[in-house]
């Protein structure tokens, strides 16, 4: 009997707990549910479909938009230019704003304004960031034509170049990315215990070992985060691109995946066959992300 | 005590609900609002019926004085009586006006009259989106079409009925520099398409290095495909039928213009500058390049920027099929999801626009055309002036078809074509050829495939 009562209580108390979880979950699983899974759910069904938002019958197709897909020389390219883009502005951005927290790092006058600096590119907005560096890069007004005119070359015209577009993109992809990852790259650094690196110093360790055993160890959870939330963030860019190139000179030259996306979708009309290419990103960021974890097993260190 | 807690728990679940969903409502389109208003005006309206005021809302794009012109020939409607209430609405660019029609269409509202540019004009007809007007056009409450020019009626005309009418046109124009020309002993403007070639090597200057201080000729960067059609239009070429059945990308007469304008840019001639530098346009004000091929458009500013020379207008050159031109610019559409109740109020709406003075009045403030008769009879001041009026003899010439903008497949196809033999220098036959193929590949993938 007193069993069945303690079974009874740790059973009403299982059921409060799962109701306050519940009652604590439900706001957001609800503003997740509307406004993420069941637009999730719904474009996988569009991508079985034909339709263009717009008729009121779609017509099934089963897995004809993933042939399609495969065969599409536009998907290929534009999933080239999305790696290109991607490892580039997460890889460079993240080593120099490692070198840049690093130096943020020391004692230097007047720090907290060029931390402000080095941070200000996060905060600015992409379209205003996007038509500076389109500026810039111009060979007729931008300051870089100063430069060319005075070495007395023809300075190279990004945006017009097929092979240069890409890489204007990626340039300002960095410029942005850097501030962002380099506070969090400080915020590491500055976490770091003092007293490994007096220990360590005791013993006799040099600069370089003391950077190379505790500095980038202590880092690595850092340049992991780092590393999944920027290159999920890189693989998803649009903005820059809408701006920049539109995806020119020679479309697709420098489209990316979600650029490309938009423009099946909202300019051509093809709500099915851009399903499926959101589904195939869908499944490719999560794919990408499990391989990151996975390996992080090997080279990510958490604690001391 | 507990059931009283977990009463509590429950309502504070049941609040979190009604929070969210409050939310969604905040989040709801601004129509949602209006219906209680509507209710309202609803029950006195049985007593005095006549007076109830429609109320209707028109879509729009065009920044700037095109757009403003818009809202403020809507407030003229507006006063102009007091039956119809029209709400003017700013949404973007074209492509976002198409976005938003799109959107709004899917919910099952939306406005019920909208200026739409042309490239959606056959997916949104196909689709279900486009109210027939032509039962209003040839009403007793109709429009007098007599007067439009070229075949522009055709343009939105579609089995039997018309869903999208001109309303912004735009003309091709061709602004030359009067002292380049002079100075290169050129009578005036070229009249072919040939001579037009034939200027823009004699009107290129070159340094003693060779490199290029002046270009006869400015490609615009992006949207080079729109001058391009009155090229091959003129000189009896064509880029695909209307119904998408011959698409023919690769016309000999487009392979053999191609390959001139690429000859002109190997040559130094000609130029597809960057559009962070002004373009094209930046290039002709600053005295760059001889001559760009454009529209009415950037008229004010061409006129009042050009720095030391004088800038003047003429039309496009004739080819061997004469002068067939291309317009540009946008319509007017009633859309479906108007209410059945509505439709004639917003025909009334349509027809004001659509009138020679609201016509006249918008060429004024927008640099747009007054593309009919009766329109430039109520725009004369403007067409006392010599530039206004050679640009306005374009428009007998206009070709009222926008096949190839409506297609995404064609359209794409030809613009990454002309970009490639043009930038890249990119061999024009076999560029050409790979663009054909593409395109009627892409077509058959469309809702309105032959």
């Amino acid at each position: 009997m007193a069993h069945r009562q303690t079974h009874g209580s740790s059973w009403h108390r299982n059921r409060r707990n799962w109701l306050t979880f519940l009652a604590f979950v439900a706001p957001n699983f609800l503003i997740f549910g509307v406004f993420t899974y069941w637009p999730i759910l719904y474009s996988f069904y569009l991508s079985f479909n034909r339709w263009n938002f717009l008729r009121p019958t779609m017509e099934f197709v089963g897995l004809r938009n993933y042939a399609r897909l495969l065969q599409d020389e536009y998907f290929w390219e534009v999933v080239g230019n999305t790696f290109t883009y991607t490892f580039s502005v997460v890889l460079i951005a993240q080593f120099l704003a490692f070198l840049l927290a690093l130096a943020l790092n020391r004692k230097v006058p007047g720090q907290p304004f060029f931390r402000t600096v080095a941070f200000t590119p996060h905060i600015t907005t992409t379209a205003a960031a996007a038509l500076v560096w389109v500026l810039l890069l111009d060979p007729q007004m931008g300051p870089l034509s100063l430069i060319y005119n005075a070495l007395g070359v023809q300075g190279p015209r990004w945006l017009v170049s097929t092979t240069l577009a890409l890489w204007a993109i990626i340039i300002v992809g960095i410029w942005k990315e850097i501030g962002f990852s380099s506070v969090f790259f400080l915020a590491g650094l500055q976490n770091i215990n003092r007293d490994l690196y007096e220990a360590a110093m005791v013993d006799g360790a040099s600069t370089w070992h003391l950077f190379r055993h505790i500095t980038v160890p202590m880092m690595t959870p850092i340049m992991f985060f780092l590393m999944v939330s920027g290159l999920i963030q890189a693989m998803k860019a649009f903005d820059v691109v809408a701006i920049m190139t539109e995806g020119g000179p020679v479309y697709p030259a420098s489209a990316t995946y979600v650029y490309h996306l938009y423009q099946l979708a909202f300019r051509n009309f093809r709500a099915g066959y851009a399903s499926a290419f959101a589904m195939f990103f869908f499944v490719a960021i999560i794919v990408i992300t499990l391989i990151q974890v996975r390996m992080s097993e090997k080279w990510v260190q958490y604690g001391e | 005590m507990r059931r009283l807690r977990h009463g509590s728990l429950l309502w504070s679940l049941l609040l979190a609900v009604a929070v969210v969903l409050a939310g969604c409502a905040v989040g709801a389109p601004p129509a949602a609002p209006a219906a209680p208003a509507a209710g309202e005006a609803g029950a006195p309206a049985e007593e005095a019926a006549p007076q109830e005021v429609i109320e209707l809302t028109y879509w729009h794009t065009n920044p700037g004085p095109a757009g403003e012109a818009q809202d403020e020939l809507v407030e003229m409607f507006n006063q102009s009586q007091d039956r119809i209430r029209v709400a003017s609405e700013f949404q973007g660019g074209y492509g976002d006006l198409a976005t938003a029609i799109l959107t709004a269409f899917a919910a099952g509202e939306g406005p019920e009259v909208s200026q739409l540019g042309t490239f959606e004009i056959l997916e949104f007809y196909k689709s279900g989106v486009l109210v027939d007007v032509k039962p209003y056009l040839d009403g007793p409450n109709g429009v007098d079409t007599s007067d439009w020019p070229g075949t522009m009626l055709d343009a939105g005309a579609f089995d039997g009925g018309i869903y999208w009418l001109p309303f912004n046109v735009a003309v091709p124009v061709l602004y030359y520099n009067v002292e380049a020309f002079e100075e290169a002993g050129l009578p005036g403007p070229p009249e072919t398409w040939d001579q037009f070639f034939e200027y823009a090597r004699k009107l290129t200057v070159k340094d003693e290095n060779g490199n290029t201080t002046r270009y006869g000729v400015a490609y615009i960067y992006g949207w080079f495909s729109w001058p391009l059609q009155s090229m091959i239009w003129s000189e009896g070429g064509n880029i695909t039928t209307k119904d998408y059945s011959n698409i023919t990308l690769n016309d000999p007469v487009i392979v053999e213009l191609m390959t001139k304008l690429q000859d002109l840019v190997k040559e130094g001639a000609a130029i597809m500058p960057d559009p962070a530098s002004g373009g094209h346009r930046g290039f002709f004000k600053n005295g760059q390049a001889a001559m760009i091929l454009d529209s009415p458009g950037p008229f004010a500013d061409i006129m009042e920027q050009s720095v030391g020379f004088t800038p003047m207008v003429a039309n496009y050159p004739a080819g061997k099929a004469g002068r067939v031109y291309a317009p540009g610019g946008g319509g007017i559409v009633m859309l479906s999801t108007a209410p059945e109740e509505k439709r004639d109020a917003a025909w009334e709406f349509m027809k004001f626009m659509l009138s020679p003075e609201s016509i006249a009045y918008y060429a004024r403030r927008s640099g747009y055309t007054a593309w009919y008769g009766r329109a430039q009879e109520a725009a004369a001041d403007l067409l006392q002036d010599e530039r206004y009026r050679i640009i306005h003899e374009a428009l007998p010439y206009l070709r009222g078809d926008f096949s190839v903008n409506m297609s995404p497949a064609v359209r794409t196809a030809f613009d990454e074509a002309v970009a490639k033999i043009l930038l890249e220098l990119a061999d024009p036959q076999t560029t050409l050829d790979e663009a054909d193929a593409k395109a009627e590949e892409g077509v058959k993938e469309e809702i309105f495939a032959p």
